[in-house]
């Protein structure tokens, strides 16, 4: 029987494809096995797991440059206790298998000292179980969330609700007045966060004239309109990250721009020129921007830009954190004379840091305790009108 | 078949077993649209939904706090294969019955709109569904202290074995004359109609079979990794499948498990590899082997084996 | 729901009542009132121009179209509310006009699918397959995809995958595309073959090449404009002044 060149082509083919299946099978047996940490003398091994690709990559790329400028300067000076930091980077493409797999991976084939990570609060839950629960081994979040989750190994650096509105409402309320319209989108971030926000505006003696949920990227906003015109609050308190935009123009177009304020906790530097023309003298909180006015943030940002391009702006919700994050951990490490994840996680407790975005402390509830910022947008930028410092993250969790 | 299910057996990695343990699934996964799409001849954007669904049921049945709940697994896993079933029982009496036989298109389309739909209203399930963050699992599967299915090599034995079994099941199906029907309807399904059957029934339970595989699939993949979210019903894995069938064969069986468990493992080892640039290598690897293989890496099984 | 199974002998004629049948699309009336008999063991050709309305014709009898009027009666049974595969069932066979089998499987596996029974016995469906593949002269290729044969040799197929159903009625629709005058004269021997067998009850043929029509007809109803022109046997149709002028002396 004659074998027709396009079945040779067919069967080389099957079998390349088999080799390249075995090569890549066994290019993960290099890995050491087991689940131990690094061992002194070696380098110590941070994972990321960061949105790389995907709806999320500018917060993830964000976090990975910070946490990598972080590391950098930290082996320039040394290292941690004379062993150098190695990142292992894994991009989880904004997606919660992947970020299960990546985890998983990093804790257990590629035996890291520490994960940092990932930004969404879906990933975020899926992480902790892999990293935490199943493997008792250190998480690091750094994003803004809303809080809640309690466990030995999970630290979380970014701002959470209550530091960011706290000392915000008092201020809104004193700007514009008692009466404030709630919205957000339709998750748990927004949904947690106005729970913790009513009672603040109570304390005020403010007012909550009505609460409203979208969906995420929702394109209909007659729903918002309406509640505005019917209720017409003093003030909007907004947690609506998306598609902030589109909404701000159903506003404008229904003609109701300035008739009230606008307060926000999410619009971050970088987010900030897609808004901005439709949201003059809107008010923000996040513990970084780059006018805030910490010792170190002139310092941080000249070497990011010098490290990643002169107009590079990291995102300010999980970067400057993620920032902090390794320096406290350095910090840590050298206290506890160890990575061994329990040793680390009690000697975390109390660090204290100063860096880009203030001075910022460990509490006992494993959440930051640091300065929130509070801007006004004018222009096409921020420009600061006050500052907040030693905010706690109210976090109930005792360990 | 031997050499994908046979290697981790020679490395000693706890977590290659655990990850190739997954792409079974996946492989499983990609067998139920291979019967619905490469041999039936329904092209379907939906498969997903059977497979995040019942890894929802599960979820639900076994997390929540609610009546009755919360129910062991062994009920809760018959419970949700038993509720995709159904689910795609409902989707074949609306979209196969009726005199107008609606053509190959629509029946994509209507499965691309309960994709879509699937993942809105996952998304908005507020505390049924655990909206965007999904439902996290508690429970392990196995005999505590003794030996655990849900991780490692239990979980890699126990999905080997259920991707030997249904690839074996299918293969039988296939070459019975019940499958031959099955084939006829994939090539020209008024032929088949006009010699006398009832095109719409054997479709309908087509899908159900289906379905029910990738239910069972998707039960135990959420229940290894601890969490299901919106995107386990969504239009993305969804797609995904179609191209892992379609890249190794469809109606081919072989095919789309290699296309399956092949590119998760392409996926995983690249993107640690290249990490800026494992989209574009992934790409090139894609072009390259539909440029090869047309029909698929074993679409040269299809060819008459009469003239040699 | 089966009613009783029409086999080729035992019930009342005639096979196939079309009783003042009319369909419309969109306004525009394809089929006008149209009525036709087929008696046991006839076989009948239908002809006509393009647009004549063979085809609605053909899809009214089989199930594909529902007729607006008039009813379908097969075997004395009404049919007109039958979805196609019911009318299979109940022993309607039909060739496709574009010749359809099944191109990735084997010739075997194509007639399998003719022989396997819906609701019948399975007695002998491998001698009877056997049987087929040396009528249809395709035994030595057996295990051939249906891809691979000569156009004609499809055709021959899907005759063949038809007859494994057991039918009453054969509906043929342009047996011949496509065939060299030899294979033409070939099927024609088939049919005749099959007629002497009484291997089933009544055949109507739908067809342009009129040379063929007139080698397997017994009568011929010619279609015009949707409406039956003229109906008899081939020698008085060929006569008629109207079909004459229909066709510009077409026929002759």
């Amino acid at each position: 029987m004659t074998v027709t060149r396009r079945e040779l082509i067919r069967r080389g083919g099957i079998a390349g494809a088999g080799a390249l299946l075995s090569g890549l099978l066994a290019s993960c047996g290099d890995d050491d096995g087991g689940g131990g940490g690094s061992s002194s003398g070696e380098p110590i091994k941070i994972g990321v797991i960061a949105d790389l690709s995907g709806p999320f990559t500018t917060y993830g790329t964000s976090l990975n440059r910070c946490a990598e400028l972080a590391v950098k300067e930290i082996n320039d000076a040394g290292g941690i206790m004379g062993r150098p930091i190695e990142l292992l980077v894994e991009d989880i493409q904004t997606d919660v298998a992947v970020t299960v797999d990546k985890a998983t991976k990093l804790v257990q084939s590629d035996n890291v000292d520490l994960v940092m990570g990932p930004i969404g609060s879906d990933a975020n839950d899926a992480a902790t179980k892999v990293v935490v629960e199943n493997n008792r081994k250190l998480l690091f979040y750094t994003e803004t969330y809303e809080g809640g989750k309690c466990f030995d190994t999970y630290f979380s650096f970014g701002a959470v609700p209550a530091q960011q509105i706290r000392p915000f409402i008092p201020f809104l309320q004193d700007e514009f007045g008692p009466r404030v319209l709630l919205f957000g989108a339709d998750y748990v971030w927004p949904q947690r966060s106005f729970e913790i926000a009513k009672p603040i505006i109570q304390e005020n003696g403010g007012e909550v004239v009505s609460e409203l949920y979208l969906p995420l990227v929702a394109e209909d906003f007659s729903e918002l309109v309406q509640a505005l015109r019917n209720t017409q609050p003093d003030y909007v308190f907004v947690l609506y990250p998306a598609v902030w935009g589109a909404a701000l123009k159903a506003i404008d177009d229904a003609g109701l721009s300035g008739q009230f304020g606008i307060g926000n906790i999410f619009v971050g530097d970088p987010d900030l020129p897609a808004v901005a023309e439709l949201a003059q003298e809107m008010y923000t909180t996040l513990p970084y921007f780059t006018v805030a006015d910490a010792p170190k943030a002139d310092e941080f940002l000249g070497n990011f830009q010098a490290e990643f391009g002169e107009n590079e702006i990291p995102s300010g919700g999980e970067g400057p954190p993620a920032y902090n994050a390794v320096y406290l951990y350095k910090q840590a490490v050298e206290e506890a004379e160890s990575t061994e994840p329990d040793a680390v996680a009690e000697a975390m407790v109390g660090q204290t840091f100063n860096g880009p975005t203030g001075p910022v402390e460990m509490t006992p509830s494993h959440h930051l305790k640091q300065t929130i910022n509070l801007v006004q947008v004018e222009g096409d930028g921020y420009k600061l009108i006050d500052s907040f410092a030693d905010q706690d993250p109210e976090q109930d969790c005792n360990l | 078949m031997a050499v994908i299910v046979g290697l981790p057996l020679v490395s000693e990695d706890a977590f290659l077993a655990d990850q190739l343990g997954k792409f079974f699934l996946y492989g499983i996964f990609a067998l139920s649209v291979d019967l619905v799409w490469g041999y039936g001849g329904m092209f379907t954007f939906g498969q997903a939904t059977f497979f995040g669904w019942a890894g929802y049921v599960v979820g639900m049945l076994t997390v929540r706090e609610v009546g009755f709940l919360p129910l062991p697994f062994w009920v809760a896993l018959p419970t949700a294969v038993a509720a995709v079933a159904l689910l795609a029982l409902g989707l074949g009496y609306f979209v196969f019955s009726g005199r107008l036989a609606l053509r190959g298109v629509y029946f994509a389309v209507v499965t691309l709109a309960m994709a879509v739909l699937s993942e809105r209203l996952a998304n908005a399930g507020g505390d049924i569904t655990g909206g965007q963050n999904g439902i996290l699992f508690g429970a392990r599967l196995g005999l505590p202290g003794l030996f655990y299915f849900d991780r490692d090599y239990g979980f890699y034995g126990l999905t080997a074995t259920l991707l030997v079994i249904f690839y074996l099941l299918l293969r039988r199906y296939i070459l019975s004359p019940t499958g031959l029907v099955l084939r006829g309807i994939g090539q020209n399904e008024d032929r088949v109609a006009l010699l006398g059957y009832d095109v719409a029934a054997v479709k309908r339970r087509v899908l159900v079979m289906s379905s029910a595989i990738a239910g069972l699939a998707g039960a135990l993949f959420h229940v290894h990794d601890g969490i299901v979210s919106p995107g386990a019903v969504g239009v993305e894995l969804s797609t995904l499948v179609l191209l892992w069938v379609a890249l190794g064969g469809r109606g081919t069986l072989i095919g789309p498990v290699v296309g399956a468990v092949g590119l998760s493992l392409l996926n995983a080892r690249l993107s640690g590899t290249f990490l800026d640039t494992w989209l574009l290598v992934v790409g090139v690897v894609l072009v390259a082997v539909i440029v090869a293989f047309p029909a698929g890496l074993f679409g040269f099984l299809h060819q008459s084996r009469s003239r040699v | 729901m089966t009613s009783a199974r029409i086999g080729t002998n035992a019930f009342p004629p005639p096979v196939l009542e079309v009783q003042r049948v009319t369909k419309s699309f969109a306004g525009f009336t394809a089929i006008k009132d149209v009525s036709l008999t087929l008696q046991q063991g006839e076989m009948r050709g239908l002809i006509g121009s393009n647009g004549a309305g063979k085809s609605t014709l053909m899809h009214l009898i089989y199930g594909r179209e529902l007729p607006d009027e008039g009813a379908i009666i097969f075997g004395g049974q009404g049919v007109s509310d039958l979805p196609p595969f019911q009318r299979a069932r109940l022993g309607m066979a039909l060739k496709f006009q574009v010749t359809s089998v099944f191109d990735d499987l084997t010739v075997e596996e194509n007639l399998a699918l003719g022989a396997q029974p819906k609701k019948r016995v399975r007695k002998g469906k491998n001698e009877r397959i056997d049987e087929i593949l040396g009528l249809i002269e395709l035994e030595p290729k057996r295990s051939w995809q249906a891809r691979e044969l000569s156009h004609g040799e499809m055709q021959w197929l899907e005759i063949g995958m038809v007859l494994l159903t057991d039918p009453a009625l054969l509906l043929l629709d342009e047996p011949t595309s496509g065939m060299t005058r030899a294979e033409s004269r070939h099927t024609a021997d088939l049919l005749h073959s099959l007629r002497e067998q009484q291997a089933v009850a009544a055949m109507m043929i739908v067809e342009h090449d009129l040379e063929f029509i007139r080698l397997v007809s017994d009568n011929v109803t010619v279609l015009h404009r949707g409406s039956v022109l003229a109906a008899g046997t081939v020698a008085e149709v060929q006569g008629n002044a109207d079909v004459q002028d229909a066709y510009l002396g077409r026929l002759a």
